[in-house]
């Protein structure tokens, strides 16, 4: 019984072997299609994976966006163009995956964070190696061929593509995987004259995220020690090649595309309890020219709703300096009414809560702040009877 | 000898224990006991005759009339010490009714984290003589099927109360949304 066991386990060693081999990563000259029928039944899972997420309304659809998300990715693979496509998985979260039908989805809160264009082909270059190398093809055979789970989803009749294209894409491939997209990643940046010293910062600038977040996410990219990883492999890179060398960075073109995002992305990271992430965003350096203008209302609020230790003496410390800025914005003023009406402090409450619907006269919660006001004014009233000498 | 009567024994009895865990037990609503408790008696909704309810929930009370897929009626008490278990953080001891709708939008996104949704509308309420907020959200299902949902939310002496309806928005949403609104009528709390 025991024999018979370990030959099993050979056996499945040997194919292992064997099926790991048979990939060979897509040329140049030759045709992109599956060459196996394991391949092909990736490919149709990618698709039925991408015929998902269009119909559940995950896509977001800004062809400006798309077409410069495009050019960038075709600079990185010249000659794949047309074969590899790039899409806005609508997400606030860090992420961007390759599927094995050479689609690249990228989330709106990694193009949200990142800091210009040479950060994103970083990681733009990263996910399509995994596709060109076809990762999720030898991943899956390597699944396969790891006996007991291969057993237990046999009998269980689940769709194991599914599974890897959710574990592997999303959540990040093997090691030794994860390392070949960093190096070849790597030579591709240098290839399309993207500035390599930026391919450490855009690690940087994910992990910084990923570590303040309160939720921790499975995601490759909201992994913070995987990250440690890609910064500690890309500083290797940068010490073998010489780092310092000129290429684009792009910080006001990837500005002007992404902009219209950018708030956006920070609405999401709330409307998702991300308050520490959106904090630690905000309080970069460079936070005014990423988030004009709206960048200090966002970190106020979020401070607000995270309502730790000093947060409210911060937020209206933030609020402030932004009404200076930006007299006629708004916002401020909302938002620093609710934080004086949670403190009590009936007057400061009152006026910045007046000021916000003056200035937005057509505001979407403008019901919920009347309200409001009209709580402010009973409770000044009872207090003014309560000074009152009683007859 | 007593092993071997034992271990099998259990080993029949333990999935059938695991089992009935997840057998779900519904009664449907007869005319005269159309007011229904939660199971720790703190609120009370009155439920339409011959819609089901689900009976072996903690604290809340689950209702349909065709099956939870065609629509579906939460009225729940939460947690006290965490309302919103996936946002991991301490809710301020009265916090403003904004607030509140806010915490709830983002709790329910964390959980449904591969659903897209989407808030609709957000409007101040009056519930159980307390202010609170009716949310509407959309959320679109991975075969595209677009359900909404419309969630009163209201603070009571440190407690989240909530009051949810959720149908595809195709036919069933319209139609039993007066029943809805109906229950939330009823909803009062118990001292």
């Amino acid at each position: 019984m025991r024999i018979k066991a370990l030959l099993l386990i050979l056996l499945s060693q040997l194919l292992l072997a064997c099926e790991s081999t048979q990939f060979r990563s897509f040329q140049q000259d030759q045709a992109v299609e599956p060459t196996s029928e394991g391949e092909q039944r990736l490919w149709l899972a990618s698709e039925k994976f991408e015929t998902a997420l269009r119909r559940g309304e995950m896509i977001y659809t800004d062809p400006e966006l798309d077409r410069y998300l495009q050019g960038i990715l075709d600079r990185l693979f010249p000659e794949f163009k047309g074969v590899m496509r790039v899409h806005v998985h609508r997400a606030p979260v860090l992420n961007a995956f390759a599927l094995a039908n050479g689609s690249i989805y990228v989330n709106l809160g990694l193009i949200g964070t990142l800091e210009n264009e040479a950060q994103l082909a970083t990681v733009l270059a990263h996910e399509g190696i995994h596709f060109l190398q076809k990762h999720s093809a030898k991943q899956r055979a390597h699944v396969y061929n790891s006996n007991t789970l291969a057993i237990a989803v046999g009998m269980l009749g689940i769709p194991l593509a599914g599974n890897i294209i959710a574990a592997n894409a999303i959540s990040g491939y093997s090691q030794e995987h994860e390392l070949e997209a960093d190096t070849l990643g790597y030579q591709r940046l240098i290839r399309a004259g993207y500035a390599r010293s930026e391919s450490t910062r855009a690690f940087e600038a994910l992990a910084r995220e990923a570590k303040a977040n309160e939720i921790k996410h499975p995601f490759f990219f909201a992994s913070h020690p995987k990250l440690q990883t890609r910064i500690q492999n890309y500083q290797q890179l940068n010490a073998a090649h010489n780092a310092q060398s000129n290429g684009t960075v792009g910080p006001e073109r990837y500005q002007q595309n992404i902009e219209p995002v950018r708030e956006e992305v920070l609405q999401g990271k709330l409307q998702l309890g991300q308050y520490s992430a959106v904090i630690v965003n905000l309080e970069q350096d460079n936070a005014a020219r990423l988030y004009p203008v709206y960048g200090g209302y966002y970190l106020g609020k979020a401070l607000s709703l995270r309502n730790g230790p000093d947060d409210q003496a911060r937020a209206i410390t933030h609020l402030k300096a932004t009404l200076k800025a930006f007299p006629n914005y708004s916002m401020p003023h909302r938002a620093l009414g609710l934080i004086y009406l949670k403190q009590n402090n009936l007057v400061l409450a009152k006026s910045h809560l007046s000021q916000y619907l003056n200035r937005s006269p057509q505001a979407d919660d403008r019901a919920f702040i009347e309200l409001y006001l009209q709580q402010i004014e009973q409770q000044i009233e009872q207090q003014i009877e309560q000074r009152q000498p009683k007859e | 000898m007593r092993n071997q009567i034992i271990r099998p024994l259990f080993l029949l009895i333990l999935p059938l224990l695991m089992l009935s865990g997840c057998v779900t037990t519904w009664t449907r609503v007869e005319q005269g006991q159309n007011q229904q408790l939660d199971t720790n008696r703190s609120f009370s909704v009155v439920i339409p005759t011959q819609w089901v309810r689900l009976t072996n929930t903690m604290n809340n009370i689950s209702v349909t009339r065709d099956g939870t897929m065609l629509q579906w009626i939460e009225v729940k008490r939460r947690n006290k010490e965490k309302p919103f278990a996936s946002l991991d953080k301490a809710l301020p001891s009265q916090p403003l009714v904004t607030e509140l709708a806010e915490y709830y939008l983002a709790d329910t996104k964390k959980q449904a984290a591969n659903i897209h949704i989407e808030q609709l509308d957000l409007q101040p309420v009056s519930i159980a003589e307390q202010t609170g907020f009716r949310m509407t959200l959309k959320l679109v299902n991975s075969r595209g099927l677009e359900v909404h949902m419309i969630t009163y939310g209201v603070w009571v002496e440190g407690w989240f109360y909530q009051l949810s309806y959720q149908a595809p928005k195709l036919y069933y949403f319209e139609r039993d949304l007066p029943a809805f609104e109906q229950i939330v009528g009823t909803f009062t709390l118990r001292p």
